[in-house]
């Protein structure tokens, strides 16, 4: 296992705000990371400096052993690629033509589609299960199948680590568990997969290590049975709850109800940044 | 821990009685594209020659045939027609013709540039303000007097294109060289309304009756005073766009993903989309310096050809090439049949035509959607 995503001491101002700051976060290769926290935490913003849609104030972002801000666009992509949460809303194109999308990283500019590209996206059109779509417009498809699409061009650029933010928003409970499931296989396939999620029960039965976010800071992180706790459960996130386990030794969140005043508002984000740090 | 994920396989989420009603779109891309270009290129040739024939004139197309052969290889063709029938073909109906098909090429290459880079599909060539841009040139001249026949027929249409580079400018400054598209297409609005009252200004307050008619009669658009000499600017822009647009495809397509998405697959999409708002600047500001401001071409033929070979840009642009060349051609034919006396404004024709046409495709895409 080697260390594909290293993220140091990150600090990100927009506008004049702090969003996140002191972030450390480690991605390896065959793991599959989540990033939780309650609305307005810093998952999307921390993970938007992996792809440089962001540029940190202070920290060091890595990405398979370089400085982000070292690579070129292309071998950038090449290494890290990324489903955001509006990837294929407005596609207009057949399935095969939106993931070929995703050797754009590997071609030059103006070569055209060589028979190595074309048997990737075959290749990853199975991975995700859309071998028979390939000819099907985007734009006909169900959320869920988007969703593949998405995560199927992502595959489609080889990359070394998967990034994606909120890959189960819109979808219903059959979808969300079919694309964790399948984001799970390809971290046993050696990949690297953050994801953030605004669903911890999903993170705690999916995830291989969670990195909990309060506030623009890492209230925690590790494995989740040793992160989540009554305690995290009611200072983070503001519900009453407690992690058991199953018969087979599985995770699973118990939330019984919101804790009152409790909980983590955008107003108590104005005040500042909270001064507490981790609790692992 | 978590190996009870099953392998990957297609999810039926319930939608599929619906698929079967989705195959027209499915055909649309995948439609061969080269039978829809030869259909328009025999389209184009069709309306050529009914272009030559047609006119206050009417010169049958026998005749117009002999004229052309004549004067592509001299010996051959007809012999023994009149210099004038001949002037009125070569040097004045084939070179309306001709610049109607280009100007329509590039305005509907353009629209469709400009829609693709701003993922907006009410963009079109004129959104950086260009249009307006180009009128205030023309008013500088024709009401200001600035420069008036200082290269004879070609004042104006420099005049134009020179007005036209203004706005465009101005909002590729105010923007930020084009870092977000909403922003570009906000700023595009507000310099545009700018310009749009500087000229209403000077026609009102300064122009005479004379000037406000040579100033509508430009602003309408049009090819009543098309010449040869007014064709080498526009078809040397959309051969060079053209030409870039069609090789970089890839990346016009790599948008629809949404910029970060694009940036995160290996794209500079700012500079991308700067290289882009200088073409459709080039192509628009050469085309209304010779035509006017002419409507609606430039928004509704980049939709037409989706409609007829799907979002593929590799495959609309080209298409979008030829079928906004028939568009305008024909529209120029239409309106010089509606009064052959006088001329009727060709940009009425095309909204005219245009407005319903839109509807139809847009009543058509909500039915399949």
């Amino acid at each position: 296992m080697s260390t594909t995503v290293g993220v140091r001491d990150l600090e990100v101002s927009l506008s004049g705000t702090t969003i996140v700051r002191d972030i450390d976060l480690e991605t390896a290769s065959g793991e599959m990371v989540g990033l939780v926290g309650p609305n307005g935490s810093g998952k999307t913003t921390a993970l938007r400096t992996l792809y440089r849609a962001l540029r940190p104030s202070s920290g060091n972002v890595e990405v398979v052993g370089r400085p982000v801000a070292t690579y070129r666009r292309r071998e950038l992509a090449q290494r890290l690629a990324v489903v955001t949460q509006e990837s294929d809303q407005s596609v207009q194109l057949p399935v095969q033509e939106a993931v070929a999308l995703g050797r754009a990283c590997h071609r030059g500019w103006l070569e055209p589609l060589t028979g190595t590209d074309r048997a990737v996206v075959r290749q990853a059109l199975e991975q995700v299960g859309l071998g028979a779509f390939a000819d099907r417009e985007v734009a006909t498809l169900s959320g869920g199948e988007r969703q593949r699409v998405a995560i199927a061009r992502a595959l489609a650029q080889r990359p070394h680590v998967l990034v994606l933010d909120e890959p189960t928003n819109h979808l219903d409970l059959h979808h969300q568990l079919a694309i964790l499931e399948l984001l799970e296989e390809l971290a046993r396939g050696g990949m690297a997969v953050l994801l953030t999620l605004h669903d911890l029960r999903l993170a705690v039965e999916h995830c291989d290590r969670l990195v909990v976010l309060q506030q623009g800071r890492v209230a925690a992180q590790g494995r989740p049975d040793r992160v989540i706790n009554a305690e995290l459960l009611r200072e983070v996130f503001g519900v009453h709850g407690q992690l058991r386990f199953d018969d087979s030794g599985r995770p699973r969140l118990e939330i019984n109800r919101s804790a009152g005043t409790g909980a983590p508002t955008a107003d108590a984000r104005r005040g500042g940044l909270h001064t507490r740090t981790s609790t692992a | 821990m978590t190996s009870t994920a099953p392998p990957a396989r297609p999810r039926d989420d319930g939608a599929a009685p619906a698929r079967n009603t989705t195959s027209a779109s499915r055909d649309r891309s995948q439609r061969p594209l080269r039978p829809v270009l030869v259909v328009l290129v025999l389209g184009l040739g069709g309306t050529l020659l009914l272009g030559l024939s047609f006119g206050s004139a009417r010169i049958p197309l026998t005749e117009v045939w002999g004229i052309l052969l004549a004067d592509v290889i001299p010996g051959l063709g007809q012999q023994d027609v009149s210099a004038m029938r001949q002037a009125i073909v070569i040097e004045s109906r084939l070179p309306r013709v001709l610049l109607s098909m280009v100007v329509g090429a590039c305005l509907a290459v353009a629209g469709a540039v400009a829609q693709a880079v701003t993922r907006n599909p009410l963009a079109d060539p004129y959104l950086l303000g260009v249009s307006a841009g180009a009128g205030f040139g023309v008013v500088t001249v024709v009401v200001l007097g600035f420069g008036v026949g200082a290269v004879g027929a070609y004042t104006l249409p420099l005049a134009a294109f020179l007005g036209a580079l203004v706005p465009l400018l101005l909002v590729l400054l105010l923007s930020g060289a084009g870092r977000d598209a909403t922003m570009l297409i906000l700023l595009g609005v507000a310099v545009g309304q700018i310009f749009q009252a500087l000229i209403t200004f000077a026609l009102l307050v300064i122009a005479d009756d004379h000037e406000i008619a040579g100033v509508l009669h430009w602003q309408a658009g049009g090819f009543g005073d098309a010449r040869w000499g007014f064709l080498p600017a526009p078809t040397l822009s959309l051969v060079l766009v053209a030409t870039v647009v069609i090789l970089g495809a890839r990346w016009l397509n790599l948008l629809q993903v949404g910029d970060e998405g694009a940036g995160a697959l290996g794209m500079n999409v700012q500079r991308f989309r700067l290289l882009m708002l200088v073409a459709v600047s080039l192509l628009t500001g050469t085309a209304v310096a010779v035509a006017g401001g002419i409507g609606f071409i430039g928004l509704i033929v980049p939709h037409a050809a989706v409609f007829l070979v799907g979002s593929n840009a590799r495959r609309s642009i080209p298409v979008a090439a030829l079928v906004g060349a028939l568009a305008l051609a024909l529209a120029d034919l239409v309106a010089r049949a509606l009064t052959p006396a006088t001329e009727f404004p060709v940009g009425v024709v095309t909204a005219l035509v245009g407005a319903p046409v839109f509807v139809y495709m847009l009543y058509r895409r909500r039915r399949k959607m």
